[in-house]
């Protein structure tokens, strides 16, 4: 949600922004024309020079008087007009005091503006000191100021006509509004404005200018990818709603999973994964089954077969690996990569229990631990073994697993150590239970690798308590329980024997193994056929080497109760069932009670 | 949540004041620099303008033969010289028409000041009967009058005019008293003035390059004085009116002077029982009488023009233009 509420928010901010670069260059562009005005004073209103350029050219000036008083508008050089003025009371504009008033400057009558230039006739320089008159009046201002107040109050008296004076250069007249449009010339000029009546003009003048916008672009290309990303990432999380992607914390722990198979050859465990559903699809050759009992005879050749199987000769943690992605894969292919691990979780938490219980209840542990074994027969062979549905077969290799599992095991991923584990575990049947337990755990490879050695006993233990959740999380030890898988063919040595039998009926049978918590689930779900259980069978089987190392000691015990456990697990997965069913994905949960059910039979398939 | 709304307006008047920010100062006056020399008094299109409008004054004033047209557009002396010559037409009954003015510019010597009065000189476009060209000089007395004739004079044949400025730069304006000049304007008048009074024997003779006026006047004296002799007595004078209206400096340093001269021209009987008959109308519209016994007192308003070289040249002082009016007649 405050994802959702981000994106959305930046959207929104994106269209504020776009909203901002389209008002800058229109509601708050500044205007095309500037008009400022003068309110009415003196009968006489003359302009500074500069002040007709003022704003740009050309200015237009407008006077106007109250009821239609005659008004006279001239332009001619400063000094002319200055001139013409003389001593009369005016009111000069002298610039801007807004962007919509002109600073006025009011001359009493009397003062000397301009009279010092037309008074001095011979001083050639006087005439230029027109310019600075208007100073020299601000200063006089004072002095004269007793004529000049009686002179004050002759302001609103009609003044001169300067129309059609020789001194103007341009000239308007009117009644009650005159209009002059004057383009800048080089020089000195000014304006002067006479209200020839009663009224005082009221000037207006109005410059034409070149406004730029230049916010409008910049805003809108930003608001614009402000949006687009939003809506881009509004869409991504809309679109992963419906598709079931959404969550990306699943994702995570997928990509998580990947990884840590990765080191085992993860990438193989896709197409392992694959291999394994083709495998399924052809369990004719599930014939492999023999081989899974030539396998279960002796860990060593298993691990052969394995290698066999798996195409890597040396591979015998390669075959390991590859053996648990298989299983893994297998998994995998049964649902997305989460799902797996959800499904695993499951499944592997009723193994826990199981093992704990186990304990008890060792029989449950053993079939899961020789599913578990089968499985990670199953993995070495992956490939071949899925195909061939050697999965039986990989119960068989197992044992390899061990070696590969023990490197494993050294590694994050408990499959080594837990192969190892499971390795060890082989010759004694105890450690074969051990990867049931794994196996249950296995569910938690999902969850890390580096967990599945060390919790896996503990996922064990917890997965009695909360068999669900502790299988989760053994889930991630389970990965690494792949190895374990191993460990549970040595189990299936001691068990295996039974679970080789089984094994090699089970190839996917293993798989029902690890199905087996399902199974009881996947029952449930009854939907999921063998294929599903197949799966969820590798995937058990998967949990069951993950464990495997933690859980060797305890898995021992389990061990022997994995068969019994496997039920139970069967049920946990059921509700990883649910969970599959929900995604669309094809229900493990009914493989692993194929496997419980069928383990026998289906595996058989 | 209520905070919200505020932070939202909070920004909003943040936002709207960062781009006012951005908004350009006021824009404040920025005038070209005074001009170290003052332009020239007119454009050209003033000059036009009031050559135009002087025109249209006198084409109405002429057609009416009335002097009291003439005030917005003409001045003394040209006024009292206008007013004769419209006095000698209506008693002529147009036999004598008043001297053609053309008002369509040849030359303007524009003068290049910002005080006033200002006074400036048009050589007009010779007239449609082949008279020749006028030069008025035309004048502002102060800046709410108008330019307005002031006088007019007519271009001596075979002269040239010496080379002014432009009009749009403007002449520049030469003092009365000025030294610049091998004769001070207003010595330059005097001195003309003189040359005319005495003739050859004035001491300033050979200051001046002869000129077609000046021998047409001493001619005009001569025979006066022939047809008065053994009668009576004639006399002429020439009497400066004022400093010179104006002196507008040439390109080559020196400088046109305008003045005006008071021209009298009498004619005393000294012969007992003499008389002196006042056949033109146009004195006897003057004097009002159609004889004079004792005296007659014959009044001219000449305008002359000349052109004083720069100090230090060879040149004499030449008239340009002379103008000469009877404005007033006395019989006694």
């Amino acid at each position: 949600m405050p994802q959702r509420v981000i994106t959305a928010s930046v959207g929104v901010a994106g269209l504020v922004v776009i909203g901002l670069g389209v008002a800058s260059a229109t509601v708050w562009k500044a205007d095309d024309v500037l008009v400022a005005t003068a309110p009415a004073g003196s009968a006489i209103v003359t302009t500074a020079p500069g002040v007709l350029e003022l704003g740009g050219d050309p200015v237009t000036v407008r006077a106007t008087t109250a009821g239609g008083a005659p008004v006279v508008l001239a332009v001619g050089r400063e000094n002319d007009v200055t001139s013409w003025v003389g001593t009369d009371a005016h009111d000069e504009v002298t610039g801007l005091s807004g962007w919509h008033d002109l600073a006025v400057d009011r001359v009493k009558a009397g003062e000397p503006t301009a009279a010092p230039s037309s008074d001095a006739s011979p001083n050639a320089s006087a005439s230029p000191k027109g310019s600075a008159s208007p100073k020299a009046s601000a200063s006089a201002k004072a002095s004269p100021s007793a004529s000049a107040a009686s002179e004050a109050s002759d302001d609103a008296s009609t003044a001169d006509d300067p129309t059609d004076s020789d001194l103007w250069v341009a000239q308007a007249t009117g009644k009650g509004s005159a209009q002059l449009v004057w383009p800048a010339q080089d020089g000195r000029w000014s304006l002067i404005a006479v209200g020839t009546g009663d009224a005082a003009p009221v000037l207006q003048m109005s410059w034409p200018r070149v406004v730029t916008t230049p916010w409008l672009w910049p805003l809108v290309v930003l608001g614009t990818l402000m949006v687009l990303v939003a809506g881009a990432l509004l869409g991504r999380d809309l679109y992963r709603r419906r598709t079931g992607t959404q969550d990306p914390e699943w994702h995570d722990v997928t990509t998580g999973t990947i990884a840590l198979v990765g080191e085992n050859g993860a990438p193989l465990t896709r197409r392992q994964l694959r291999e394994a559903e083709l495998a399924r699809s052809g369990r004719p050759r599930t014939g492999s089954v023999p081989r899974v009992e030539a396998p279960t005879s002796g860990s060593t050749p298993a691990v052969e077969a394995a290698r066999e199987q798996t195409t890597t000769g040396a591979v015998p943690s390669s075959a390991t690996s590859s053996s648990a992605t298989s299983s893994s894969a297998a998994a995998a292919s049964a649902a997305g990569g989460v799902d797996r691990a959800s499904q695993v979780a499951p499944a592997g938490p009723p193994r826990a229990r199981d093992d704990q219980p186990g304990a008890g209840s060792a029989p449950t542990a053993p079939p899961a631990s020789s599913p578990a074994s089968a499985p990670t027969a199953a993995i070495p062979t992956t490939r071949r073994a899925l195909r061939t549905g050697a999965i039986p077969t990989v119960a068989a290799g197992t044992p390899t697993r061990p070696d590969d599992a023990r490197p494993a095991a050294s590694g994050p991923d408990g499959w080594s150590g837990t192969a190892s584990d499971a390795a060890s575990g082989l010759p004694g049947d105890q450690q074969p239970p051990t990867s049931a337990r794994r196996t249950v755990s296995a569910p938690g490879w999902l969850s890390g690798a580096g967990r599945r050695p060390v919790e896996p006993p503990t996922q064990t233990p917890t997965g009695a308590g909360a068999p669900d959740i502790s299988s989760a999380q053994t889930a991630a030890i389970p990965a690494t329980g792949w190895t374990p898988v191993p460990s549970t063919t040595p189990g299936t040595p001691g068990v295996q024997g039974p679970t080789s039998t089984q094994g090699p009926t089970s190839t996917q049978g293993p798989t029902n193994a690890g199905a087996p918590g399902a199974p009881g689930a996947t029952r449930a779900p009854g939907g999921a056929p063998a294929a599903d259980a197949g799966r969820a069978t590798h995937r058990p089987a998967w949990l069951a080497p993950g464990a495997p190392t933690p859980a060797p000691g305890e898995a021992r015990p389990t061990a022997g109760e994995q068969s019994t456990t496997d039920a139970p697990t069967g049920q946990a997965a059921s509700r990883a069932d649910a969970w599959r069913r929900a995604w669309g994905l094809p229900a493990q949960p009914d493989d692993p009670p194929a496997d419980q059910d069928g383990s026998t039979t289906e595996v058989d398939r | 949540m209520r905070r919200r709304p505020f932070a939202l307006t909070g920004s909003a008047v943040v936002v709207v004041l960062a781009l006012a920010a951005c908004a350009p100062a006021v824009p404040t006056p920025a005038p070209a620099p005074a001009p170290v020399v003052a332009p020239a008094a007119l454009t050209p299109g003033q000059s036009s303008r009031v050559l135009e409008d002087l025109g249209t004054v006198l084409a109405a004033a002429d057609k009416k033969l009335d002097e009291d047209l003439l005030a917005p557009r003409v001045e003394e002396p040209a006024l009292s010289m206008r007013g004769a010559e419209y006095l000698r037409a209506d008693a002529t009954d147009g036999d004598r028409a008043p001297t053609t003015l053309p008002t369509t510019a040849a030359a303007t010597i524009v003068p290049r000041t910002q005080d006033w009065p200002r006074t400036q000189l048009v050589v007009t476009e010779q007239p449609a009967d082949l008279q020749a060209p006028r030069i008025l000089v035309l004048r502002q007395d102060d800046p709410r009058s108008q330019y307005k004739l002031w006088g007019w004079s007519r271009l001596l044949p075979s002269i040239s005019m010496p080379r002014t400025a432009k009009p749009e730069v403007g002449s520049p304006v030469v003092a009365p008293d000025s030294d610049e000049l091998t004769v001070s304007p207003q010595d330059a008048i005097d001195q003309y003035a003189d040359v005319l009074t005495k003739g050859k024997k004035s001491s300033h003779d050979d200051a001046f390059e002869p000129n077609a006026s000046r021998d047409e006047i001493e001619a005009l004296r001569a025979r006066n004085e022939k047809a008065v002799k053994g009668s009576g007595t004639y006399d002429e004078s020439y009497t400066p009116e004022g400093d010179p209206v104006v002196s507008l400096g040439t390109i080559d340093g020196g400088a046109i002077v305008v003045g005006q001269l008071t021209a009298l021209a009498k004619t005393t009987l000294t012969l007992d029982g003499a008389t002196v008959p006042i056949s033109d109308k146009f004195y006897q519209a003057l004097s009002g009488k159609k004889t004079a016994k004792k005296s007659f007192v014959r009044t001219s308003t000449d305008i002359v023009v000349l052109y004083v070289p720069r100090k230090g040249s060879d040149e004499k002082m030449s008239v340009l233009a002379f103008e000469s009016v009877i404005t007033a007649a006395k019989a006694s």
